[in-house]
C-alpha cells in the first residue's frame, strides 16, 4: 500500500474538506499522513480515522496570498515544508498540496531537487479530454511558471512526453499551443519555441515523441495530440475555462504533477472538495506505483 | 576555545568579497543553465539572467551550502532577498552577512 502525505492546512476551506478527502481515500487502498495543526486535525478525524491514518504536525502554513518562494524559506515548518521533508525522508511515497501553487513547486523544488538539465519545473495536468492516442492529454505547464524562457518549452515537452508515455502512450504527439498553426504565429515565445522544439525532436527525440507544431485550443479538443506545451499563463486559463466548460460533466479533477523534481508530488485545486481531494491523493499514489518521478522522468 | 557563532572552528578570516562572487556566479549558472562567462557583478537577476524570485532562493540556499561546507553557517534573511536586483548585489549581501558572523562575539 502506497503512503501519501497531505498538506492539511492548504487550500480555499482550510483543513475540513481535505480532512474528508483523505478519509475517502483511506478507503481505496491510499494510506494518508495528515501534515498540519495536530490538534485540530485531531478533532476533526476524532472517531473516523482508519487505523493506517497518521498525523504528522506543522505549526506554520503559507497562506494563498504569500509571495511563494520567499515565504517557503521563512517558514520551514509549514504544513508543505513538511509534507516535503516527509517525502524526502522517504517516510512516505509521495504528496499532495491543495494550497498555493507557487509555495507547493517551491518546496518540492528546494527540499527534493531538480532533475539534471531541467531549468524550470512545472505543473503538469491531466485534461478531461481525450488526446491523439485515446489517453487523456497532458498539459504542461498548467499553471506554475507564468513568465518563462523557450528553453522550458523543450524541458516541459520532454517530461510532459515522459508522463504520458508512463500512463501508457507509446509515442505522444506533442504541441505547442498557440493562437494559430502557422510557423510565424504568436508571441516570441511562441516563435522561439517552435524552433528549440524542432530541434528537439530532430535532435534524437524522433522515437520518444512527435512535434507537430503549433495548435490551437479547439485543436486540444479535438484529441490532436497527447501533450500540449505552453506557459503557466496561458495554461492556467486553459484549464480553468475546461473546468468551467466541463463542470458536472466529468468527474472530479485528477490533480496536476509537479514534474521536473526528485519525488512525487501533485497539487489540487484550492477549493477543491473532498472528492477531489481523495482523486488526487489517488492520483499522487498511482504515479508514485508507477516509478515515473523515481526514473526521473527520463525516456 | 569558544567558538564564535557560524564560524568554523579552525578560525580564519571569512571568505574574501572575490570569493562569495565565484560562489554567487558558480551558482547562478547552475540553477540557470547558463555559462559562468554570461554572468557578471552587474548582471540584472531578472532583466539579464531572467531570474525570478524562485531562483534567487535557489541559488541563495545553495550559496549557503557551500558557505557551511566551509564552515561558515550565515543565512540571509527574506527581508534582504527582496531588495536584492543585480548579481553584485547578492555578493554583497551575502558577504555582509558573512562579516557580521565573522564579527560577532
Amino acid at each position: 500500500v502506497t503512503r501519501v502525505a497531505l498538506d492539511a492546512m492548504g487550500g480555499d476551506h482550510g483543513a475540513p474538506p481535505l480532512v474528508a478527502g483523505a478519509l475517502l481515500a483511506s478507503q481505496k487502498d491510499v494510506e494518508v499522513t495528515l501534515v498540519g495543526d495536530a490538534s485540530q486535525l485531531r478533532v476533526l478525524v476524532a472517531g473516523r480515522a482508519p487505523a493506517s491514518l497518521d498525523i504528522v504536525h506543522a505549526s506554520q502554513v503559507i497562506a494563498m496570498d504569500e509571495e511563494p518562494a520567499f515565504a517557503v524559506r521563512a517558514k520551514p515548518d509549514a504544513s508543505v515544508a513538511t509534507m516535503i521533508r516527509l517525502l524526502r525522508e522517504e517516510a512516505v511515497d509521495a504528496g499532495v498540496s491543495a494550497g498555493s501553487t507557487g509555495a507547493t513547486l517551491t518546496a518540492a523544488l528546494l527540499g527534493l531537487g531538480r532533475i539534471p538539465g531541467v531549468r524550470r519545473p512545472a505543473i503538469a495536468g491531466v485534461l478531461p479530454v481525450r488526446g491523439h492516442s485515446g489517453s487523456e492529454v497532458i498539459l504542461v505547464d498548467a499553471g506554475g511558471s507564468p513568465d518563462i524562457q523557450p528553453r522550458a518549452l523543450v524541458d516541459w515537452a520532454r517530461l510532459g512526453s515522459a508522463y504520458a508515455r508512463a500512463r501508457g502512450v507509446e509515442r505522444p504527439v506533442v504541441g505547442l499551443l498557440n493562437v494559430g498553426t502557422e510557423i510565424a504565429k504568436g508571441n516570441e515565445l511562441a516563435r522561439t519555441g517552435y524552433l528549440l522544439l524542432e530541434q528537439w525532436v530532430t535532435g534524437g527525440e524522433q522515437s520518444a515523441a512527435e512535434f507537430v507544431g503549433n495548435i490551437e485550443p479547439g485543436h486540444v479538443l479535438a484529441g490532436a495530440v497527447d501533450v500540449v506545451v505552453t506557459d503557466g499563463f496561458t495554461g492556467n486559463i486553459l484549464v480553468k475555462s475546461l473546468e468551467a466548460a466541463y463542470t458536472g460533466r466529468v468527474g472530479p479533477p485528477p490533480g496536476a504533477l509537479v514534474i521536473g523534481v526528485r519525488g512525487t508530488v501533485v497539487v489540487a485545486h484550492g477549493a477543491a472538495g473532498p472528492e477531489e481531494v481523495a482523486a488526487a491523493l489517488v492520483t499522487a499514489a498511482d504515479v508514485a506505483d508507477r516509478g515515473f518521478q523515481h526514473t526521473g522522468g527520463q525516456p | 576555545m569558544t567558538m564564535r557563532p557560524g564560524a568554523p572552528a579552525a578560525g580564519g578570516g571569512p571568505p574574501t568579497r572575490e570569493e562569495v562572487q565565484a560562489l554567487v556566479v558558480a551558482q547562478l549558472a547552475a540553477v540557470l543553465l547558463l555559462p559562468p562567462q554570461r554572468i557578471s557583478a552587474g548582471s540584472h537577476l531578472a532583466a539579464d539572467l531572467h531570474a525570478d524570485s524562485l531562483d534567487l532562493v535557489e541559488v541563495v540556499e545553495r550559496v549557503e551550502r557551500a558557505l557551511a561546507e566551509r564552515g561558515w553557517n550565515v543565512r540571509v534573511p527574506e527581508a534582504a532577498l527582496a531588495s536584492w536586483h543585480t548579481v553584485g548585489d547578492v555578493t554583497e549581501g551575502t558577504h555582509a552577512v558573512l562579516r557580521e558572523v565573522a564579527q560577532a562575539p
